[in-house]
C-alpha cells in the first residue's frame, strides 16, 4: 500500500518527505509518522505537511499540477527575492 | 584528452607522475559550474573529497576566469568561447528547470556514467564539449541511458546495449564513438529486441550476463531473458570475445507482477541489476503517475518461468521519458568499483524532482530491498554521485547566489559496509546542510550542477589526496 512517510533522519534536521512502497511494513529511517492514502486521494508529495502529528493537505482547493505551479512560482519569489536583498547590500 | 593512465604499451599501468593540469599535484574529481553574469559560464574542480582545486572562486566579483582554454577558434585568433563547445545551446544555470523541456544544465541528470551530459570534464582539468552528428549536444544525455550495471574490473570501460549490440566505449565515450581499444561490438544479436536501451546486467563475481532478449507480449513487461554463464568481461573485455567463450545457459520468462502501464520508457529502458546471490533486480521507471518500481526474483538457473515480485516504489506525477525524446528517461550511476548501482528519475515532468534506487551487488536482503531517495521538488533536483571507490552520494541542486550561502548541498550517503564474508550493507547517512568545501560564486541566482569528471571511475581514492594511481592494474586504455 502506497504511503506518505515523513522523516527526520537527524535531532535538528528538516523533516523530509517520502511517497511510495516499502515492503514488508518497513519504513524508511528516521520515519516519524506515516499515512496510508485513501482511495482516490491525491498522492503528491508536494501538498502535505504534518501538523500536531496529522496529515494535512495544504492546498485543498488545488489540483495536482496548481500546488506544482505554485511551488515552482514561491521558489522564483524566493530567488527574486535573495538577488534583490543581496543587490542592496552591495 | 583523458586522465586515463597509460598502458605504456606493454600492458599493466602506470601510475600517473603529475597532478591537476600538471602542476597542483591532484587531480580533479568533481565539477561545480555555473553562469556568471557578464562572463558566461564558468566552472571549479574540486578534489576527491569536494575541497577546492581551481579556480578559485571565492571572491566572485573578482572573478575573472573568461576563457577556458588556450585553444584559439579558427580564422579569428579569438579564444575559446561558449559557442565553441555548445554551452550557449544550454538553458544556463540562472532558471529553474521548472516544467520546461529545455536542455537544462541542473536536472536529475547532470550526472551520469558518462559524467557530465553538456561536456567532457577530465580529471587534469581538460574538457570538451559534447556534440556529435547522431543526437547532437544531446549525445551524453542519449547514450547515459544505453549503459549496463556492470562491475567488470577495468573501470575505463562502459558497456552498452543498443541496436541489438553489446558495445564497449571508453568512459566519456558514447554509442557513436569507436570501440575501446582492442575491442569489437557485437554484430546485432539474433532475435532480439533492437529497441532495448541499456538493458542487461553483468556480475563479474558471478560470471554471468543476463540479457532481456525480446518481449512475450508486448505489454505488461513479459519479457525473455537469456542467461550467460562463463561470461567474463575481465578475462574478455571484448564484448564479441565474451560471447564467443561464454555458454547461453538458458532463457527463461520473466513476468514482474503489479504493472502499471505500457510505454517505450517502461517497456525499453528499464535496468536490471543482478546480485552475487542471484537476485535479479528490474528496475522500471513509469512516467507520469506509476513512479518507479522494483521487481525482484531469484534468477532461475533452469530455465523456469519467473516472476518478478513487486518490492519498492517511489511515486511521482507528471513526468516524461525517452518516449518523449533522446535525451530522456531514466538512467544508472554506478560507484568506481561498479559494484553499487544508482537508478535515477524525475519526480517531475523532464528534468525535476528526484527519485533513486540503490541497489549493492554484495547486499544480500532476503527481499531484494533497495534504498531510496525522493526529493518532490517542482523547481530543482539532485544528482547521483560516486564517491570514494565503493560509495554514492545524492547532491541537490539547490540555488546559490555569490556568498549567500546557498548553493548545492548533500543530501545523503550510501556507505557500504562489508561483514567478514564480503556481504554488503549499506549504512545511509543524512548528510542535510553539508556543502563542497567551496561555491563557484555566480553573481547571479544560479542552480549549480555538480558531477563527477568523466575519467573519475579510472583512478583510486586515496588518504592522500595528491595520489594519482589508477583504480587498479585492469586500467589500460590500449595501445
Amino acid at each position: 500500500m502506497t504511503k506518505i512517510y515523513f522523516m527526520q533522519l537527524a535531532e535538528d534536521g528538516p523533516i523530509e518527505k517520502f511517497v511510495g512502497l516499502m515492503p514488508d511494513g518497513e519504513e524508511p529511517e528516521g520515519t516519524i509518522a506515516s499515512f496510508e492514502f485513501k482511495k482516490d486521494q491525491s498522492t503528491l508529495a508536494n501538498r502535505y505537511s504534518l501538523k500536531d502529528g496529522k496529515l494535512v493537505d495544504d492546498y485543498p482547493d488545488d489540483d495536482d499540477e496548481a500546488v506544482c505551479v505554485k511551488e515552482q512560482e514561491a521558489e522564483a519569489a524566493a530567488a527574486k527575492k535573495l538577488e534583490d536583498d543581496l543587490k542592496k547590500g552591495e | 584528452m583523458a586522465f586515463i593512465p597509460s598502458s605504456g604499451g606493454g600492458g599493466g599501468s602506470i601510475p600517473r607522475s603529475g597532478g591537476f593540469a600538471g602542476s597542483y599535484g591532484q587531480r580533479a574529481c568533481y565539477v561545480l559550474f555555473t553562469y556568471q553574469s557578464g562572463h558566461g559560464n564558468s566552472f571549479t574542480f574540486l578534489n576527491q573529497d569536494f575541497g577546492p582545486l581551481t579556480p578559485y572562486h571565492d571572491l566572485y566579483a573578482q572573478h575573472t576566469y573568461i576563457t577556458k582554454s588556450s585553444a584559439q577558434r579558427y580564422h579569428n585568433g579569438q579564444f575559446m568561447n561558449d559557442q565553441m563547445v555548445y554551452f550557449n545551446q544550454y538553458n544556463g544555470t540562472t532558471s529553474q528547470s521548472s516544467s520546461s523541456s529545455s536542455d537544462f544544465m541542473n536536472t536529475f541528470a547532470s550526472n551520469t556514467q558518462l559524467g557530465c551530459p553538456f561536456g567532457n570534464f577530465y580529471s587534469d582539468g581538460s574538457f570538451t564539449g559534447v556534440y556529435n552528428q547522431s543526437n547532437g549536444i544531446r549525445h551524453n544525455w542519449f547514450s547515459r541511458k544505453l549503459i549496463i550495471p556492470s562491475d567488470h574490473s577495468n573501470r575505463a570501460i562502459n558497456y552498452l546495449i543498443h541496436n541489438g549490440k553489446l558495445m564497449a566505449r571508453k568512459v566519456g565515450d558514447g554509442r557513436d564513438y569507436p570501440a575501446y581499444p582492442g575491442t569489437q561490438d557485437t554484430t546485432t544479436i539474433s532475435g532480439i529486441n533492437q529497441s532495448f536501451m541499456g538493458m542487461g546486467c553483468y556480475n563479474n563475481t558471478l560470471k554471468e550476463f543476463l540479457l532481456p532478449h525480446a518481449e512475450v507480449t508486448g505489454s505488461s513487461g513479459i519479457v525473455n531473458v537469456q542467461r550467460y554463464t562463463n561470461f567474463d568481461l575481465d578475462a574478455y573485455p571484448s564484448p564479441t570475445d565474451a560471447f564467443a567463450n561464454a555458454t547461453l545457459d538458458s532463457t527463461f520468462q520473466w513476468t514482474p507482477g503489479n504493472w502499471p502501464s505500457n510505454s517505450n520508457e517502461s517497456r525499453y529502458n528499464a535496468k536490471w541489476v543482478l546480485r552475487n546471490d542471484g537476485k535479479l533486480i528490474h528496475t522500471v521507471f513509469f512516467a507520469g503517475g506509476g513512479g518507479m518500481r522494483t521487481y525482484v526474483a531469484n534468477r532461475p538457473t533452469d530455465g523456469a518461468a519467473t516472476n518478478g515480485t513487486h518490492v519498492n516504489s517511489i511515486s511521482n506525477t507528471t513526468s516524461y521519458g525517452s518516449d518523449h525524446g533522446v535525451q530522456y528517461g531514466q538512467h544508472i550511476v554506478q560507484s568506481r568499483d561498479g559494484k553499487f548501482v544508482g537508478i535515477a528519475s524525475p519526480y517531475y515532468y523532464y528534468w525535476t524532482g528526484f527519485n533513486a534506487m540503490f541497489i549493492h551487488m554484495e547486499n544480500t536482503h532476503p527481499n531484494g530491498t533497495t534504498n531510496t531517495y525522493q526529493d518532490t521538488s517542482s523547481s530543482t533536483s539532485a544528482q547521483i554521485l560516486p564517491y570514494r571507490d565503493t560509495d554514492l552520494m545524492v547532491s541537490r541542486g539547490i540555488n546559490g547566489y555569490a556568498s549567500s550561502g546557498s548553493g548545492p548541498q548533500f543530501a545523503r550517503m550510501y556507505n557500504v559496509q562489508k561483514n567478514s564474508s564480503g556481504e554488503a550493507t549499506i549504512l545511509q547517512s543524512t548528510m542535510n546542510g553539508t556543502k563542497p568545501g567551496m561555491y563557484t560564486g555566480a553573481n547571479t541566482t544560479s542552480y549549480v550542477p555538480m558531477f563527477a569528471v568523466t575519467d573519475y571511475g579510472s583512478l583510486k581514492y586515496s588518504t592522500n589526496s595528491k595520489a594519482t594511481q589508477p583504480f587498479n592494474n585492469t586500467i589500460n586504455i590500449g595501445a
